[in-house]
């Protein structure tokens, strides 16, 4: 069982973070909703403690920390409230310690990478902040396999381009360019002028290439996902199709230095929620997963947790 | 005849076609690990079908499931090809990303694919037996169309179709088990009509790169030649010669039309397709004459699907006139 106290200190920390995945979550069968929520809990303390930490060297001992921690969980002796909701989520649906640690590894290459040279090199950094998200999210969702993890991969980077041509503008200000060096290079674009928020119609282009790569990965992500896994994975099919819808937004008003953060409205995330939960194969597919716990409960005897 | 009233659809220029593949070649030895099942690349390629070419994914019901599948492969492969040679947004690096385009191609004949689409098309090629020079021959084709060309006669122009969509057209040919040498013949000229039918539509986005698929002997007949074309044409002169090739072009699909009737059962209904398709941007292209200059004719689902009916009205073989 997953212990009380410490599934409330994660509520708690949802409830407090004033994130949509607080209403979001409650879509979910109640298992994987506890392990969503130790999940986002220790997203989020990692975040906040790096954020907290006021320069490189504390958060990287924040970092440092927090993977001792990681290693506590995984060795059976988990210490703080969070560490053993997670823990019991890690057991229960078999979260792998790599993926957990790639996340820990993404925070700190943030502290420390500034400017990435190459596409490789954004990929990989993408790869550590969002797919890794994404590969634990599907390990409680749904059964990581091959297919799934490939989905997650792709769905990540997507996500993650789609933040960093957001905030690209934002970002520039902190001096910070995720847009590949290389590729800066090859429009005729300079740092400089990033950074100065100069826009013309190199920079222009730039943008425009980097929503038809994001677009791609969208592509990609989606193909990558069996029609029929849709409605097994439908919150993680949600998140992506929200994200879609920003990108979809982000693209229709271009990507500009100076504009404002493009969100989307409350009631169109909930409209988005809203059809994939209540779509027929979803329901279905809901009916099916109750049935085998009903199965493996009941007829073998055995009980989750 | 087909009766088409509406303006031309024109797309705007600069900006990616919908549902445009807009790969980064270079991203193709990313994943960790993961690798492209079967399934998942050909349900890839139908999502580039559906999304780019919606006539084309209507079309592709017809066929039986494994062909309708290499088609997709096949498609994909050739739109990331085209798209990088064609649009804008890719010109700072077209060269490298076709060559790296091809790279991935041979990779995929050596069972090394790593993008979905050649995942695709490798399992493709060796379910239908597909000669893996015809896919290389238009690769090669299009990485000659990526810098400045023209040529001197229609000849040249032909020839170079026939490397271009002929290769392709013999791939789609081998997958539809039409092997019979009069269908290939019609098949090849078919090919060449659709290409230059594509390439005078695409005369606003290639005359700025210095490729010109009127060939000079043509431009000379109207008072033109490739200097005046690439600068400030007359464009009374431009017409006369668009016109004039629009008619030649008309009389190559005249030519391929027997494929349609002799493919037969399904070929038929998805030769039709592709051979009113192609006759129908032709039109576009008629209407269009000068103003291709700055403009490039699209043929959208509701365009599409009016010719059709316009051609199932009056019984398909009436529209060759």
């Amino acid at each position: 069982m997953i212990p009380v106290d410490s599934i409330d200190y994660c509520r708690d920390v949802l409830r407090r973070s004033g994130s949509t995945f607080a209403m979001a979550f409650k879509v979910l069968p109640p298992h994987q909703r506890d392990a969503m929520t130790a999940f986002y809990a220790f997203c989020r303390l990692v975040d906040d403690a790096v954020d907290e930490s006021g320069d490189t060297q504390g958060a990287r001992a924040e970092v440092a920390r927090w993977s001792d921690r990681l290693d506590k969980i995984y060795s059976g002796k988990p210490e703080g409230q969070v560490d053993l909701a997670l823990g019991w989520a890690v057991e229960h649906f078999e979260i792998q310690k790599r993926h957990l640690e790639l996340i820990l590894e993404g925070v700190a290459q943030d502290i420390s990478v500034r400017t990435y040279d190459s596409f490789d090199d954004l990929y990989e950094y993408c790869y550590r902040v969002a797919s890794s998200v994404g590969l634990v999210c599907v390990s409680i969702l749904g059964e990581l396999d091959a297919e799934l993890e490939l989905y997650a991969e792709l769905t990540g980077i997507a996500v993650q381009l789609t933040n960093i041509l957001r905030d690209v503008g934002e970002d520039a200000q902190r001096g910070r360019i995720y847009i590949p060096l290389q590729d800066l290079e090859a429009f005729g674009v300079s740092r400089q002028q990033l950074l100065e928020g100069r826009e013309d119609e190199a920079l222009d282009d730039l943008f425009r290439f980097e929503v038809a790569r994001t677009r791609h990965y969208y592509n990609m992500a989606q193909a990558s996902l069996p029609g029929g896994r849709q409605h097994e994975l439908f919150f993680a099919e949600t998140l992506r199709e929200t994200y879609l819808k920003l990108f979809d937004r982000l693209e229709q008003f271009g990507v500009r230095l100076d504009s404002p953060k493009v969100s989307l409205k409350k009631s169109e995330k909930i409209g988005i929620a809203a059809k994939r939960r209540l779509h027929p194969g979803t329901i279905i597919a809901a009916m099916g997963r109750r049935s085998r716990l009903y199965r493996h409960h009941h007829v073998g005897g055995q009980s989750h947790g | 005849m087909i009766k088409i009233s509406s303006p031309v659809e024109v797309e705007k220029l600069g900006t990616l076609r919908s549902g445009s593949l807009a790969p980064w070649v270079n991203d193709l030895s990313h994943t960790h690990g993961c690798s492209w099942s079967k399934e998942a690349s050909y349900r890839y390629c139908q999502k580039i079908v559906r999304q780019s070419d919606p006539n084309l994914s209507l079309w592709m019901h017809l066929i039986p499931k494994q062909q309708a599948k290499a088609l997709a492969a096949v498609y994909a492969v050739a739109r990331v090809a085209d798209d990088l040679t064609d649009e804008e947004i890719f010109s700072p690096l077209r060269q490298s990303a076709l060559q790296s385009w091809k790279t991935s191609f041979e990779d995929a004949c050596n069972q090394k694919a790593r993008h979905p689409a050649m995942v695709a098309l490798a399992d493709s090629m060796s379910r239908f037996d597909v000669d893996p020079d015809l896919v290389n021959r238009f690769l090669s084709s299009c990485i000659e169309e990526s810098g400045p060309l023209h040529f001197e006669n229609w000849n040249q122009v032909e020839e170079f179709a026939k490397s271009s969509f002929g290769s392709l057209g013999k791939v789609v040919m081998g997958i539809l088990g039409l092997e019979r040498s009069d269908l290939m013949y019609w098949a090849e000229r078919m090919s060449v009509a659709l290409f230059i039918t594509c390439r005078l539509r695409d005369l606003s986005v290639d005359l700025p790169r210095q490729k010109v698929f009127l060939p000079s002997d043509h431009l000379a007949e109207y008072g033109l030649d490739l200097q005046t074309l690439l600068n400030a044409p007359p464009t009374d002169s431009l017409s006369l010669a668009i016109s004039s090739a629009v008619e030649r072009t008309r009389w190559i699909y005249r030519e391929a039309y027997p494929l349609v009737v002799e493919a037969g059962g399904y070929a038929t209904a998805l030769l039709a397709g592709v051979w009113l398709g192609g006759r129908t941007l032709l039109r576009l292209v008629d209407r269009s004459s000068a103003a291709l200059l700055y403009s490039r004719p699209g043929l959208s689902v509701f365009t599409f699907a009016r010719t059709m009916m316009g051609a199932g009205l009056e019984r398909l073989p009436g529209v060759v006139t």
